[in-house]
């Protein structure tokens, strides 16, 4: 077990960067898990709206109590410049103005114009605020023409608008325990924090035990390369579990209980795609890349990966093409799977298991090439070619 | 003797390939996963389509019918609807082929499988439904005469709001992640900066110890490696800013020399930023470069470089960080060229990046100045 020493050795000299990496990614993937939520107007039940009451009077203030009976009022002010910012990135879904003489116009009939809705986007939630406008505005006509007062018809139309339909959520899933949607959020942004902190911290430790001067002293000792290569393995094995469990330990903190039910899969989801950022480790260490080319490889790899197979963006608005690409890469059946398990789509216990055999097969795939390509490279006779060169 | 070590920082650091093919080819590698990733995304997430609905009858219901026939004659059509019976209503469902299925019968009823915003527009309009059939029926209690008028009321169009579009600018969001790639880069420049400081200390490098035997004033010499820095930095921010807009088409609006200058002017923040990583303190030249990626990208990160959700939380819940994030700031002066007309938020923008710049370099000359060493 020479190598595997050496390779502690090492691993312990280069602690310090490689636990401020991975207090980087910890702390990354809380904030994603708490303030993440990438996928909230998908699951946003009320709209964050703004008014800006410029009628001030008894009507517009009902008015104002109709819409936060079933959304959340956001306190934007009247700054424009704040306005167009929450709007531009979807903070507030809507900005409504209660006109000047808003009261005046309702009672005598009209309602084309009472309210300015702001626009940036074109959007579901702009489209849904409108409606609700207009029909607001048809209720409130649709009473005085019944010969109601206004402060009558007013309260008629919010009684009429907030009385409940019949609206039933169907989960096609009876057994989701364990495993919400709060904590696979988590679990959706692991790809890229395992990804992330494992390639930062591994990879200079392997680089360092592929430097030329080691590896010829390697290769003129009795050990076998792939035995060598296996002694690697193992030894960021044992690295990559500590960092894991970290983010498991992180995992259940941030639940506050421990895992049951489902998220036992969710757990193995995550343990095999650990082994396959550790097979990427090792496979492009293998090459011998700088210390800047190896950051260029590590972002491209983590963040590449994570819009292509929805970790970031869900995999539900990418196009097409994308999502038929991104089969390619491991990720796609990480998060596959995890949406399964959390019953974003349909759960079906076989079509989980697939996705994380596949998983598997692509640990093993890479680890396969990684034991080959060093046979090669590493091999007595390559480094005679080499120096003869 | 300025322009001679400025010479000889250029070229020495056009020899180091290594750093600078990075930062150049890394927005390229980035940008074009992103362009790839995100085409289709702003029509599919956010840009309104019709909705795809299951409508169950159990009787025949031509009142529906006819509201249904109406909504999917109309300009904008909410639905995209398919009549069908309830067992292949909801396998439809299970397969996503359909957001919600609506039940006709004495009300209106939907079954959805989410709580999203499109089954919310389905709700709305189960609710806009059944409400009309209230208002009428408590109409038909109080006063039975009014009925005819309320119900021509009600069908009559109401448009209550006026839109007022807040900007001419790209209102694709998704252009923020474009924003933030650059200013990743213009941080990465941060290791670039680091080299000032490794080069100019005796004890850190050993082209540092040459520099301190040598006649040249210290300050000279940290000058043209600073000067060479920004130049290097300068020449990837030009790139990085053409690359995006000229071969990826990003769309940053048509005051495109602003864009560059905001870009250039991040990338000084960025090497003045590994300035000073550099000069603090006494420690190791890969603690260092660690510290630098780490800072940068959490600044990346909490600019909304992996969820462009994250900068508006951030911005109402911590306003004075997301004012001093150097990411949010870059990625802000590009936003701002883009949705204001005016210069207001630009300039205060790109006076932000000027003092940071200022204090940053003010610091590390302060921390590396009056240094001694002793030869042994």
């Amino acid at each position: 077990m020479q190598v595997f020493k050496a390779f502690m050795k090492v691993l312990r000299k280069r602690l310090f960067p490689a636990l401020m990496y991975v207090s980087v990614f910890v702390f990354i993937g809380i904030t994603m898990a708490k303030f993440g939520d990438s996928d909230s107007k998908f699951t946003a039940t009320e709209l964050s709206i703004g008014i800006i009451d410029e009628d001030d009077t008894a009507a517009s203030r009902a008015f104002a109590d109709f819409i936060g009976e079933n959304n959340k009022i956001l306190d934007l002010g009247d700054d424009m410049d704040v306005i167009t910012d929450q709007l531009y990135h979807e903070y507030a879904d809507s900005v409504i103005v209660i006109r000047k003489g808003y009261s005046e116009k309702l009672a005598a009939g009209e309602t084309d114009g009472i309210f300015d809705i702001y626009r940036v986007h074109e959007s579901y939630a702009h489209v849904y605020c409108e409606q609700m406008l207009d029909e607001y505005a048809a209720a409130v006509k649709a009473y005085t023409t019944a010969g109601m007062s206004l402060d009558e018809a007013v309260k008629g139309a919010g009684e009429a608008l907030t009385a409940e339909s019949n609206v039933t959520i169907e989960t096609f899933d009876d057994n989701n325990s364990g495993f919400s949607k709060s904590f696979a959020s988590y679990f959706q942004f692991l790809p890229y924090i395992l990804i992330s902190a494992i390639m930062s911290t591994l990879c200079p430790v392997l680089l360092v035990m592929n430097k030329k001067e080691i590896r010829y002293r390697t290769n003129c000792s009795s050990v076998d390369p792939s035995t060598y290569t296996l002694q690697i393995f193992a030894g960021s094995l044992v690295f990559v579990m500590s960092v894991w469990l970290i983010l498991m330990g992180v995992g259940i903190f941030l639940d506050g209980s421990f895992f049951h039910g489902r998220a036992w899969a969710a757990v193995l989801n995550s343990l095999i795609f650990a082994f396959i950022a550790t097979a990427i480790s090792v496979f492009v260490s293998t090459f011998c890349p700088g210390d800047n080319l190896l950051n260029l490889i590590i972002q491209a790899v983590g963040l590449g990966m994570s819009f292509f197979c929805g970790i970031f963006v869900p995999q539900s608005v990418l196009s097409s093409s994308v999502v038929s690409a991104s089969r390619f890469l491991p990720a796609y059946w990480y998060i596959r799977a995890n949406e399964m398990l959390c019953g974003k789509v349909a759960y079906d216990f076989g079509s989980v298991a697939i996705c994380l055999a596949i998983e598997a097969g692509f640990a093993v795939a890479i680890t396969a090439i990684t034991v080959l390509i060093r046979k090669i490279r590493y091999s007595s006779s390559s480094i005679l070619t080499a120096v003869k060169a | 003797m300025f322009l001679h070590n400025l010479k000889y920082e250029l070229l020495s650091g056009l020899r180091s390939k290594d750093l600078t093919f990075w930062l150049i080819l890394f927005p390229i590698i980035l940008g074009s996963f992103f362009k790839i990733a995100f085409s289709g995304v702003y029509e599919k997430d956010t840009a309104f389509s019709k909705i795809d609905t299951a409508i169950v009858m159990t009787e025949e219901d031509v009142t529906l019918k006819s509201v249904i026939d109406g909504i999917e004659a109309s300009d904008q059509p909410l639905m995209d609807v398919t009549y069908t019976n309830k067992e292949e209503a909801e396998k439809l469902l299970k397969d996503g082929d359909v957001k919600g299925i609506i039940y006709s019968g004495e009300e209106l009823s939907l079954t959805v499988t989410d709580k999203g915003i499109e089954q919310t527009i389905l709700s709305s309009f189960v609710e806009k439904y059944n409400n009309r059939a209230r208002i009428i029926k408590k109409t038909a209690e109080t006063d039975p005469s009014a009925i005819e008028k309320v119900a021509a009321v009600l069908s009559d169009d109401v448009k209550a709001a006026n839109e007022v579009p807040l900007t001419e600018g790209n209102t694709n969001n998704l252009i923020f992640y474009f924003y933030n790639l650059i200013a990743m880069v213009a941080l990465y420049g941060s290791l670039n900066g680091l080299n000032i400081a490794k080069n100019n200390q005796a004890d850190v490098s050993a082209l540092g110890a040459r520099k301190q035997c040598s006649p040249t004033p210290k300050s000279l010499s940290t000058l043209a490696s600073f000067c060479c820095c920004i130049i290097m930095q300068t020449m990837c921010m030009v790139i990085c800013v053409t690359f995006l807009r000229f071969v990826l088409r990003v769309d940053f609006g048509n005051r495109l020399h602003f864009v560059y200058l905001a870009a250039i002017l991040g990338g000084i923040v960025g090497v003045s930023m590994g300035f000073f990583i550099g000069s603090v303190g006494n420690i190791s030249s890969n603690t260092r470069t660690t510290i630098s990626f780490s800072l940068s990208m959490i600044f990346c990160f909490l600019s909304g470089l992996m969820i462009s959700s994250l900068k508006p939380k951030i911005a109402l819940m911590f306003p004075w960080f997301d004012k001093l994030n150097p990411a949010a700031v870059i990625a802000d002066s590009f936003y701002s060229l883009n949705i204001y007309t005016d210069y207001d938020m630009y300039l205060e923008k790109l006076a932000t990046m000027a003092i940071m710049s200022a204090v940053l370099v003010m610091l590390s000359l302060i921390f590396t100045r009056r240094k001694k060493y002793a030869s042994f």
